[in-house]
């Protein structure tokens, strides 16, 4: 049985270097505040999965997409092109243009750290929804709120979303601490589940 | 302005809280304070009601006008529970002190 579209669920395409994780970060924190399901390549380690597998049962799961195509440059220590983003990108496109009916409703934000700056490298995806974030997660933040409200009606403003996200991140180290786990050994699904504790015990 | 209104166990009994706000009287039961909880809270567009138990958790009693947080689409290495009474605890201490 094929897998069904999820209404709420968003697919978020980024890079996993920790020189962009505050970025992440703030992306998976707006995508729960505003009542959406956050996913990621990262939910699952199951060894028998293969990647390209698991990656297209979650674009066919999720009606939303956020890709960011900022770490799309040469990477410093091979000199080579990084495609995954743009890859996982034209994966999701295409299955909004040749899916069924269900894949046609999707919809999907692309984020960048510069406006226009994909013109050099990816202009074919002029049209699409392109924000910029500077590499700057409020920044990330307002872009992802901003185009959620715009499908979804009622949503909490951006600087709410950034104000209750600046007090999570300092309460995140009391919370490690008493779940007795490191924070840079959270994994995606802990993160997650703290996440949405924390929201659930305090608004 | 903090939206969540606690109900939070004391050595006496319940009180309600809010963060930064002045603790209510002392209710002799959980329930009477969630009860006074939800009055208070009634005419307001968005509410959220948390009762905290003696044990570190807690649950949602009231949640209005607001979205419903969803958990991960697969389970984690810690338990739901586990996180739960880590992210209770941190909470009310936090709470008490303001």
């Amino acid at each position: 049985m094929r897998p069904r579209l999820r209404p709420t669920h968003v697919f978020i395409n980024c890079p996993f270097d920790s020189s962009y994780k505050p970025v992440f970060d703030a992306i998976v924190f707006a995508v729960l505040y505003l009542g959406f399901v956050a996913r990621s390549a990262l939910e699952s380690d199951d060894g028998g999965d293969i990647r390209i597998k698991k990656i297209e049962r979650i674009i066919e799961q999720c009606r939303y997409g956020i890709h960011d195509i900022s770490a799309a440059g040469l990477d410093p220590h091979t000199d080579l092109a990084r495609f995954n983003m743009p890859f996982e990108l034209g994966l999701f496109l295409g299955c909004e243009r040749f899916g069924d009916a269900r894949q046609r409703q999707k919809s999907c934000l692309i984020l960048d750290t510069k406006p226009y700056r994909f013109r050099i490298f990816i202009s074919d995806i002029a049209g699409q929804e392109v924000k910029a974030h500077g590499r700057n997660p409020e920044r990330a933040i307002a872009g992802v709120r901003d185009w959620l409200a715009s499908r979804r009606k009622g949503l909490p403003g951006g600087t709410s979303v950034a104000k209750r996200y600046r007090k999570f991140l300092r309460a995140l180290p009391g919370l490690c601490k008493e779940a007795d786990r490191e924070m840079d050994k959270l994994t995606f699904p802990d993160f997650v589940e703290m996440i949405e504790a924390w929201l659930d015990a305090g608004r | 302005m903090p939206v969540t209104t606690h109900v939070v166990p004391t050595d006496d009994g319940w009180i309600v809280k809010k963060a930064g706000g002045k603790p209510s009287t002392v209710f002799p039961t959980q329930r009477e304070a969630t009860e006074r909880a939800r009055h208070l809270v009634k005419n307001a567009k968005v509410a959220h009601v948390v009762v905290h138990d003696r044990n570190g958790s807690f649950h949602t009693a009231v949640l209005r006008g607001l979205p419903e947080v969803h958990g991960p689409a697969v389970k984690g290495t810690l338990s739901k529970k586990t996180i739960r009474r880590a992210v209770g605890k941190v909470v009310l201490a936090r709470l008490m002190a303001e």
